[in-house]
């Protein structure tokens, strides 16, 4: 069984910082100085990111998130906009390698996403994996996940909604009204869930750490030792840190 | 699902402008949405292309958009296509609908600047 480095970051940290760390992570592995990392992770402030491709005005109720204090940072990843609430999310990254049937990217996102299924079975949730990227309850959506690709290496980081205040969401987050029409739905409250809302009690963060730490155990075949970033890592995260602030980067769609 | 805005010409004498919006989405994939921006020949001046879709590498529809620019045939816009499709993956869409949209969308500005 492979030892994977665990890295914790449930004290939590702004949205700037995490997708530097995240960036970091997959740039070192590619220049040869990373290795197989598992990070999980706490936004503080609450945070709205959104994907690579997305128009930041078009997904994202600005004034409300000035408001509330989040903040709203794009990824270098695809996918949609997403809502982390300090206290009811934890993101996880997993930086691999993309080799055997990880090297392909439609069938990667299966793999990986089947350590949340894993966790929220430990959490007393029957989840399943909806194709392309995420995991749902009863057709609920409470995990999303986005994968880039360097090299050989790949990181795919998502949400783990265990008790996220879902009106914030979608206060924050606007609809995409053609995705919901083709859904059948009205507003994107009612696409969305969280652990808690299916459990009926309050889930707390130390239980989602140890079951998506089980998950990523179990489903990858792997085992963790604790860790750091190291010096180099850190170096990367405080150069990149400017562009996940810069307006350039944020509003450049 | 197609919109338009026309810009007026500036005070200047520039030409004007026009912007047409569409929006692509399968069952089961991703929402793509499209802005072109063409010159009064319909000329494409600036094309782009959002969404909560995922590429591989992520330059490649960068790319694409940097190739668009300055295309006013169907043949121009299949060949950046073209270029697409060799050496990238995209998930969540079909990059034959955006190309085919793209292409129709010369119809659609012809029609708004009264050249068909």
């Amino acid at each position: 069984m492979r030892i994977v480095r665990l890295i914790l970051g449930i004290d939590g940290a702004s949205a700037c910082w995490n997708m530097a760390v995240d960036e970091a992570l997959l740039i070192s592995a590619t220049q040869g100085r990373g290795r197989e990392t598992l990070r999980l992770y706490v936004f503080k402030p609450h945070a709205v990111t959104i994907g690579y491709f997305q128009r930041i005005r078009e997904v994202v109720d600005l004034e409300k998130a000035k408001e509330l204090g989040a903040d709203v940072v794009r990824r270098f990843t695809g996918g949609g906009a997403v809502y982390h609430d300090t206290y009811g999310e934890v993101t996880y990254s997993y930086l691999t390698k993309a080799v055997g049937p990880l090297s392909d990217v439609y069938r990667s996102y299966e793999i990986i996403c089947r350590a949340i299924v894993v966790a929220a079975k430990k959490l007393g949730v029957n989840a399943e994996f909806v194709p392309i990227n995420d995991v749902v309850v009863k057709g609920r959506k409470f995990s999303g996940s986005a994968q880039a690709r360097r090299g050989c290496w790949l990181l795919q980081h998502g949400t783990f909604m265990y008790a996220t205040n879902l009106e914030t969401l979608s206060q924050l987050l606007l609809p995409q009204e053609k995705k919901l029409r083709q859904r059948g739905l009205s507003s994107i409250r009612q696409r969305v869930t969280t652990i808690s809302d299916e459990l009926k009690r309050r889930v707390e963060l130390h239980e989602v750490v140890e079951a998506l730490i089980k998950g990523f155990g179990e489903a990858m075949g792997i085992k963790f030792v604790e860790d750091e970033l190291s010096d180099y890592e850190l170096r990367l995260a405080k150069e990149l840190v400017d562009k996940y602030r810069s307006y350039e980067w944020n509003f450049r769609r | 699902m197609i919109s338009t805005e026309v810009m007026s010409g500036t005070s200047d004498g520039e030409a004007r402008m026009i912007i047409i919006r569409a929006s692509s989405k399968r069952e089961g994939g991703k929402l793509v949405d499209i802005e072109v921006k063409y010159d009064d020949h319909c000329r494409i001046v600036e094309a782009i292309i959002s969404g909560d879709f995922f590429a591989y590498p992520p330059e490649a529809v960068e790319i694409l958009e940097s190739c668009l620019k300055g295309c006013d045939t169907d043949s121009c816009v299949g060949q950046c296509f073209e270029v697409l499709g060799t050496e990238s993956t995209l998930l969540g869409l079909d990059i034959r609908d955006i190309e085919e949209l793209l292409k129709n969308l010369f119809e659609r500005c012809r029609e708004e600047l009264g050249t068909t």
